[in-house]
């Protein structure tokens, strides 16, 4: 082991620092090393003078005024009104820069989140308004299904077919055949279409299936929607 | 409950405890008899550390202050005067660093403390007022840490125990050797070399 260990433990060894084992491998390092000795009687001859230091105990030189003025000082802080409301100390919590300056922070972010949902969502409501007044919508009553049929129309203006124009809804012209929506919304799908017999009134106007099959075809394929706006056409 | 012996020193706790306790009523006639029997160690462990008597004198009034506004916080547990010398050398340690500040601020060609201004090997004998003290020990320990100063301070200049070092510093009892070893080997070699290996007569 080396002395810089012995002489570390050495200056440690004032009054009990060390172990009682490390004590005794400082004894026998004693006995063996000349220059941990010579440390050691520098350090007896220096603890000499810190030993005066230490039992020198200094004193106020006027322990009654210290005391009165503890004492004084004291008796002023428990005199002192205290502040235990606790609005009090909130108020004092907020007078703090630190808190002061964060709060007016975070109020302003808030605000300014609340500010910008508030837009967003006026400019969705006004955009959705200008939807639902649009023309289209107005004049979706006067919208149309135009459908093409040739077969319908030679029914249409054959001898019997002048029932068929008096009693529905539909304008046959040439070949098309305009009907308003507020009458086909409601069956103008795959499926009603197939009731297209019981609108055109096929029985009375004695139409057999297969030319009913072939008209609900031919619509079928034709069937477009269209709209006419002042009744102008789109 | 803890039993005390009837001699003495055990009335002597008893009553003690019963100033503590009736301290933390808020009893100032009771915290008066604190404040008599505590000031002497508060002072002179201010003194040692700041070397200045109306520094001390100011950090004693302070540590008496704190004393009483957290006196609830006291644990019976704990020995009075461990948490007392705990306040004093915050407070020490806290004056020590805004005093440097103000002396580098305002007195930076103030010439540090020499050996050679130490009184003779022969006037240590007769060490009687606070000057003196405080001159030797503001030119011993001008070479030291805070840290290596309060803890030898504590350790060797009041007598505490390595124990109570270790609990007034919240340092580890490792990091309490380290300093104290480089106090005492940086003190010590101060010394020797002004005054010689060999004592001189008297």
């Amino acid at each position: 082991m080396s002395c810089e260990r012995y002489q570390r433990l050495l200056h440690l060894n004032r009054s009990g620092e060390i172990s009682k084992h490390e004590a005794d491998e400082l004894r026998q390092h004693l006995r063996l090393c000349e220059e941990c000795s010579l440390e050691l009687q520098r350090i007896e001859r220096a603890d000499g003078f810190i030993d005066r230091l230490s039992a020198f105990s200094p004193a106020p030189k006027n322990p009654e005024k210290l005391t009165a003025d503890i004492l004084r000082r004291v008796r002023a802080e428990s005199t002192a009104p205290k502040s235990l409301i606790p609005l009090d100390r909130l108020l004092d919590f907020f007078l703090l820069p630190s808190v002061r300056y964060s709060t007016v922070a975070i109020v302003l972010l808030i605000t300014m989140t609340f500010m910008t949902q508030l837009l967003v969502m006026l400019n969705d409501i006004s955009d959705l308004e200008l939807r639902m007044a649009s023309p289209l919508r107005n004049k979706a009553a006067e919208a149309t299904y135009t459908m093409q049929s040739k077969t319908l129309q030679g029914v249409a203006e054959s001898e019997r077919g002048k029932f068929l124009k008096e009693n529905v809804s539909f304008t046959v012209t040439n070949d098309r055949i305009d009907v308003p929506v507020k009458d086909v919304d409601t069956f103008l799908t795959d499926y009603n279409l197939r009731n297209l017999p019981a609108i055109l009134g096929a029985s009375a106007l004695g139409i057999d299936q297969k030319t009913l099959e072939k008209i609900v075809t031919e619509v079928k394929a034709t069937a477009e929607r269209s709209f006419r706006l002042d009744g102008k056409g789109a | 409950m803890r039993e005390y012996k009837i001699d003495i020193a055990g009335s002597e706790i008893e009553i003690h405890e019963d100033v503590v306790s009736r301290s933390q009523c808020r009893d100032l006639a009771a915290f008066e008899q604190l404040v008599r029997k505590y000031q002497p160690y508060a002072f002179s462990l201010a003194m040692k550390f700041l070397c200045d008597e109306a520094e001390a004198s100011d950090v004693v009034q302070d540590s008496f202050l704190r004393v009483w506004k957290n006196i609830d916080r006291y644990d019976p547990n704990q020995k009075f005067s461990t948490w007392l010398y705990k306040i004093v050398a915050n407070l020490c340690v806290d004056r020590f660093r805004a005093l440097k500040r103000t002396r580098s601020l305002f007195l930076s060609r103030e010439r540090d403390p020499m050996m050679e201004d130490l009184p003779d090997e022969r006037n240590w004998e007769t060490l009687r007022s606070h000057e003196e003290l405080a001159d030797i020990i503001r030119t011993l320990s001008n070479r030291l840490s805070r840290t290596q100063k309060l803890v030898f301070t504590l350790r060797d200049l009041q007598d505490l125990t390595v124990g109570e070092v270790v609990e007034i510093t919240d340092l580890s009892i490792g990091s309490v050797k380290t300093n104290l070893h480089y106090a005492r080997k940086s003190i010590r070699d101060a010394l020797v070399r002004h005054f010689g290996v060999v004592r001189s007569d008297l």
